[in-house]
């Protein structure tokens, strides 16, 4: 109980943090996104094949069977190789191994790293929003942070989008939807954007929510 | 005698269901693939096997399922786009 609201206190300033950061400099710190996720990664594939190979000696944490720690590791092997066809290997075997063999916690962890890792490489999510819901499903792999995420960046991104744009909304769905068939999505720096509010202080509001009033 | 009922298409049925409710997108690709291959397999049966109604059943909401969420995908797509900047 104690360590548990520890623990979210300490991941609530972390999302704190992050949301003035990404409002102030429109970018997040690697120390703070891609070396948790490095280390939320590797200690998967110790854990998963370490369980596999001494079961009496390791243990996976949170209930997590041995399964949904290697499925985590394969999903990690995946953004590790992103930048090649490779990737689709472990991506797949990671999805493979969650759906048939792991938990619902497992699950909801593999399929947010993979998702965030597809959204991002499309260019939906930047890389930094990615890392960010990729470390709050692994802290806490539960499918009602995934909803709410959703939730938060679908009710926020519709109200904002209904208020500023209005009537002229269609005209835009129309041009994103045709460069999206055109293999390419507009350009999001702030200039093309049509609102480019930061998605950081979204996801961490979402998340906040989930610490505070659902778990 | 009674007739036994594929066992396929009682799956593709519960993955097609799972596919509109717990497990998107999945099991929707799951209950398609079973019930394509439940009605094969009924039909081949020469009558032996009943349950060609129950995969047509997974067959249509599997379709429904993927349906639902290239959709939902689309309209999620394009409102990111068009309102966050990415980080």
């Amino acid at each position: 109980m104690g360590f548990s609201l520890i623990a979210r206190v300490l991941v609530s300033a972390w999302l704190v943090y992050l949301a003035i950061v990404d409002v102030r400099r429109s970018s997040l710190p690697h120390w703070a996104t891609t070396i948790p996720v490095l280390i939320i990664g590797g200690a998967a594939a110790v854990v998963g094949v370490g369980e596999l190979i001494f079961p009496t000696v390791l243990r996976a944490p949170l209930d997590w069977g041995v399964y949904d720690a290697l499925a985590l590791a394969l999903a990690f092997l995946a953004i590790l190789l992103s930048d090649t066809a490779a990737a689709l290997v472990p991506g797949t075997a990671a999805v493979a191994l969650a759906a048939a063999l792991g938990s619902a916690q497992g699950r909801t962890a593999v399929f947010g790293w993979l998702v965030s890792l597809a959204m991002s490489r499309a260019g939906v999510f930047g890389a930094g929003d990615a890392k960010v819901i990729m470390i709050l499903l692994a802290l806490y792999p539960d499918p009602r942070l995934a909803g709410i995420l959703l939730a938060a960046c679908g009710v926020v991104g519709t109200v904002l989008l209904v208020r500023k744009v209005g009537g002229a909304a269609p005209l835009l769905v129309q041009r994103v939807v045709k460069d999206g068939l055109a293999g390419s999505l507009p350009a999001r720096t702030g200039e093309e954007g049509v609102i480019a509010i930061p998605l950081t202080p979204v996801l961490a509001a979402g998340a906040l929510i989930y610490l505070w009033l659902v778990v | 005698m009674a007739k036994k009922t594929s066992n396929l298409a009682v799956w593709s049925l519960v993955s097609s269901i799972l596919g509109v409710t717990g497990l998107p997108i999945i099991g929707s690709i799951v209950g398609l693939v079973l019930g394509y291959m439940a009605k094969r397999e009924t039909d081949a049966s020469g009558g032996a096997l009943e349950g060609r109604g129950l995969a047509k059943a997974g067959i249509i909401i599997g379709w429904i399922g993927v349906g639902i969420f290239t959709l939902s995908l689309c309209a999620f797509v394009v409102i990111m786009v068009l309102t966050f900047r990415v980080s």
